[in-house]
């Protein structure tokens, strides 16, 4: 493998305390320098240009396939962590509204590099975007919505094949006075709901185990 | 990048919007009562720990044999199990 390449930007800083490039597990990295993608399209990219390959995104996804084949998402993600580009412009690309696989790449990486108190602060407000996500996986297609895929970015230990950095609950960075609680665009609804009684036979419960 | 026939269609159109919303509608109410849910849990763990911890170590005792006699395992019970 040719020296520089594949290598992160001696400029970038090291997230949470390692190379930012070792959030990818080797074996899934090692896939994705041997892909034709990353080969063809991301060499030398840098932050402005790489924001061209992410419009063309057409799904999000780790691998696919019976061979594990790398998708241009997940090139894209391992690219952005060795360029580490300004968190303004990674913010940019979670506000914009245009494409919403630039915004996908956008809440995935900064949920791999991002603050906790950043990671909720920009990523809570994509709770109400339900635009239609393509998500291609190793078993086949599966059609879901950005706010499953945001839930998912604060909720779920692993995404897209990716280990996502512990993220404290959101609780804890409010009792630290990080964070105001969430108000959610239903929160009206849901408080007349409640007090209706309509809710009462959800299935969780105030006491039930904590998974 | 090869065409795959099979790639499902992921255009927003404004003729299946109403239906979309409301399944969104649906799993964003979901989301506010599992985190109300968790909060409360939280929050009633923290007051049940200040209280125990406020107890005389006979009141603890006590509290604990009536636990146990419900067939809920105390704190204490489950750390000798382990060895």
């Amino acid at each position: 493998m040719s020296a520089g390449v594949n290598t992160t930007d001696p400029l970038a800083r090291s997230v949470h305390g390692t190379n930012p490039q070792n959030l990818v597990e080797k074996i899934l990295r090692v896939r994705i320098h041997n892909s034709f993608y990353w080969k063809a399209h991301c060499f030398a990219l840098t932050a402005e240009t790489l924001l061209e390959k992410a419009v063309q995104l057409q799904y999000i996804g780790s691998t696919y396939g019976g061979n594990h084949k790398p998708t241009p998402f997940i090139c894209l993600t391992l690219k952005l962590l060795q360029i580490q580009p300004d968190q303004d412009i990674v913010l940019e690309y979670i506000k914009q509204e245009d494409y919403k696989y630039v915004r996908a790449l956008g809440a995935f990486y900064l949920r791999l590099v991002g603050r906790p108190k950043d990671i909720y602060q920009y990523l809570e407000p994509l709770y109400n975007d339900y635009r239609k996500l393509r998500m291609r996986t190793p078993e086949g297609w599966i059609l879901t919505h950005m706010d499953e895929f945001i839930d998912d970015l604060l909720h779920k230990e692993t995404v897209l094949g990716i280990a996502l950095p512990r993220l404290p609950k959101r609780h804890q960075l409010e009792d630290a006075g990080y964070l105001k609680p969430r108000v959610s665009a239903l929160q009206d609804e849901f408080e007349s709901m409640e007090k209706a009684g309509l809710l009462d036979k959800s299935k969780s419960s105030a006491n039930g185990t904590q998974t | 990048e090869e065409e795959d026939p099979t790639m499902p269609d992921d255009e927003d159109r404004s003729d299946d919007e109403e239906e979309e919303f409301n399944e969104w509608r649906l799993r964003e109410l979901y989301r506010i009562k599992r985190d109300k849910d968790e909060r409360e849990h939280h929050e009633w763990e923290q007051a049940e720990t200040e209280r125990r911890r406020n107890l005389t170590q006979e009141e603890r005792a006590k509290e604990d044999r009536e636990l146990e006699k419900q067939g809920l395992k105390t704190f204490k019970k489950e750390k000798r199990s382990l060895g």
